[in-house]
């Protein structure tokens, strides 16, 4: 029988699993006698344990298609693969990839009250001015909560911006 | 000790740890609301904060949110038929068809009221026990230690219910996770990739936080609706009737929260089963019974034992360094982050800490409990709030919190890879707790392993307390994967 696209996944997970315990194991016998039994000892019996549970997934798989998750969890609601989920959430990565650079050019607080603006009018389709009100809002509580519980926060890269970014 | 508990009392009265509790408490409620986001969650967005505070405050914020969650997170079980966490899905049961019956206001109110009840017996309980246990605890050393940190890894096969071998994998990932870094045993960097962030190991407020809140997040943006959607029930009235149905069952509430107190006491079978052996035991003894057709009962039995559980989980946490649950391993990493070293030492120098924690508990349970019924008509609202204008507040608190960790980009890479890392072992119905259990005693098997093995080479295999642990590890071990078969069958 021919292994559906989900239980391909499972079984490249696995692999990786076993390729990650397996290197370990490998990297570790460098490592001086005192700093080398325990990452050795845990890498070789994670390559056990992975080993037996991609046979048993795999032999399972072949004998047919593997029970999903159990009725009423919220699995269930999930698309079956990863290929078919990862568009959906692609955007919302790129939003966060948008606000580490944002961070990184003006500074967490001026950053994190442009990125709720913006997020909230494009993403949540506020009015303007509820989006303007709640970035504000945000930089208010990072500046109180930075100076109340001594908190420091990623400055900006770019030298006009660090005074923002410290405020 | 009576003493020592009233100077405890007064100092969580002061103005900043109360302070820190109430916030505490309202974080829990909130998490405890939102569907999916149990109390690990909440714990991994407060744990950066607690780095550099001082203990009574940290303490009061991180108990006043664990204690509280499964208070809350009855709001969706009853109004949703969504359980607000692992421990609220039996409440579902007879309470979802409560509220659909024009009943929810009783329900929360007997849910509430039963649930700190239950919360005041595992605080009690915490209490009477600490000086049962003294003498116990200080006659345990580096193997019998070791010991309980090998029951504490057995219990991942409980934790993944329905596919234990892979909690086992997890967990082996999270013991090789804590090998990153320096060794404990001798000036040596491991699998640093000649990165300096890594010199330290990673980071387990980074780790909780990519784990379990970026995943979470990640799934409700692309669910693209609100929490609630339009299965929202209306609240009504009955308050009083709820409580007065708590004060007609004491007995079934007793009973129910003692039971929460044994079961959440067995390290890793708390959190998922409680709530369903409550439920299920309650529904074989009750006379005249009509559970699952909204039997106010159904919601009483397992709301008094999973809050109870709470004290019951903090036994093994705080006196032998245990984490029983996904919760309890988040929790012992803030005792780790502010110096505290659970074990001997939290019945001998840091008793006021323990204390402090047995206060809070039980004053967090009183407060959360209260709360909840005077907020129950804007929770009805925030639940129909969408996904997307919650996600960037809830990502600027994790990116945040994130960074709090060691204050250096590398927490905020960390935090991403690790969430996407996260996102995909979910997805792939890898269980994630048993990870994290891992991680966190990966240090403790180390570092007991070595003192063990140099001290008393391979005969401490032998002692009369190793060998019983491990006796207590098999039985456990086998009668907690049985346990999850059966419920897994029913």
């Amino acid at each position: 029988m021919r292994l559906s696209p989900a239980d391909r996944e499972q079984i490249v997970a696995l692999g990786i699993l076993l390729l990650v315990f397996g290197g370990a194991a490998v990297a570790s016998l460098g490592f001086p006698p005192r700093a080398r039994t325990y990452p050795l000892v845990v890498g070789v019996v994670g390559v056990l344990i992975t080993a037996w549970e991609l046979l048993a997934f795999h032999s399972r798989a072949r004998s047919g298609p593997v029970q999903p998750s159990l009725p009423g969890d919220r699995e269930v609601m999930r698309p079956a693969t990863i290929g078919e989920q990862f568009p959906r959430v692609l955007p919302f990565l790129i939003w966060i990839g948008g606000y580490l650079v944002a961070v990184w050019v003006a500074g967490l607080v001026v950053a994190s009250g442009l990125f709720v603006g913006v997020f909230l009018s494009r993403e949540g389709r506020v009015r303007w001015h509820t989006a303007v009100l709640a970035g504000a809002g945000i930089i208010i509580l990072l500046v109180v909560l930075g100076n109340v519980l001594g908190l420091r926060w990623p400055a900006s890269a770019i030298a006009p911006f660090q005074l923002l970014g410290l405020l | 000790m009576l003493q020592l508990a009233l100077e405890t009392l007064v100092a969580l009265l002061q103005p900043t740890s109360l302070g820190f509790m109430v916030l505490g408490v309202s974080v829990g409620i909130l998490v405890g609301i939102l569907p999916g986001l149990g109390g690990t969650v909440g714990l991994s967005l407060l744990l950066p904060f607690v780095f550099g505070m001082e203990t009574g405050p940290a303490i009061a914020l991180l108990i006043g949110m664990a204690a509280v969650v499964h208070t809350a997170d009855t709001f969706p079980s009853v109004l949703l038929g969504v359980p607000g966490s692992s421990g609220s899905q039996a409440t579902i049961m007879d309470g979802y068809p409560l509220a659909r019956r024009g009943e929810a206001a009783r329900a929360l109110g007997a849910a509430f009221f039963a649930s700190m009840i239950g919360g005041l017996v595992g605080a009690i309980t915490l209490f009477l026990i600490l000086p049962v246990a003294r003498p116990i605890v200080l006659a345990f050393r580096s193997p019998e230690l070791l010991m309980l940190a090998v029951l504490g890894l057995s219990m991942v096969g409980i934790l993944a219910a329905k596919r234990p071998l892979r909690g086992m994998v997890m967990a082996t990932l999270g013991l090789l996770l804590g090998a990153v870094g320096a060794a404990p045993t001798t000036p040596f960097y491991r699998f640093t990739f000649g990165q300096m962030y890594l010199w330290d190991g990673v980071s387990l407020a980074v780790l909780a936080l990519g784990l379990f809140a970026l995943p979470e997040l990640l799934d409700l943006l692309a669910s693209g609706t609100s929490i609630a959607g339009s299965q929202i029930q209306r609240i009504g009235g009955g308050w009083l009737m709820g409580v007065r149905d708590v004060i007609r069952e004491k007995l079934l509430v007793l009973r129910s929260a003692i039971l929460g107190v044994v079961v959440g006491f067995i390290p890793g079978l708390g959190g998922s089963v409680v709530d369903w052996i409550s439920y299920g035991v309650a529904a074989q003894t009750v006379r005249g019974s009509e559970f699952g057709q909204g039997d106010i009962r159904g919601v009483i039995a397992p709301e008094s034992s999973n809050n109870a559980k709470e004290g019951g989980a903090l036994i093994p946490t705080l006196l032998f360094g245990i984490p029983g649950s996904g919760t309890t391993a988040v929790l012992l990493g803030g005792f780790v982050l502010l110096g505290l070293q659970p074990g001997p030492r939290m019945l001998r120098s840091d008793l006021n800490v323990t204390l402090l924690i047995v206060w809070t508990l039980a004053l967090a349970n009183v407060l959360g409990a209260t709360a909840c019924m005077a907020m129950s008509g804007a929770v009805a609202k925030l639940a129909r709030v969408r996904a997307a204008r919650l996600a960037p507040f809830l990502l600027v608190i994790m990116l945040t919190g994130a960074y709090q960790s060691t204050r250096s980009w590398g927490d905020l890479v960390a935090f991403v890879v690790i969430g996407l890392a996260g996102w995909a072992l979910r997805r792939l119905e890898f269980p994630l707790p048993p990870l994290l259990i891992g991680f966190v005693l990966a240090m403790t098997v180390e570092r007991t392993l070595w003192i063990s093995t140099t001290r008393y080479g391979w005969e401490w295999l032998l002692h009369p307390a190793v060998v019983g642990i491990g006796i207590v590890t098999a039985a456990l071990t086998v009668t907690g994967i049985r346990l999850n078969r059966g419920r897994v069958s029913s």
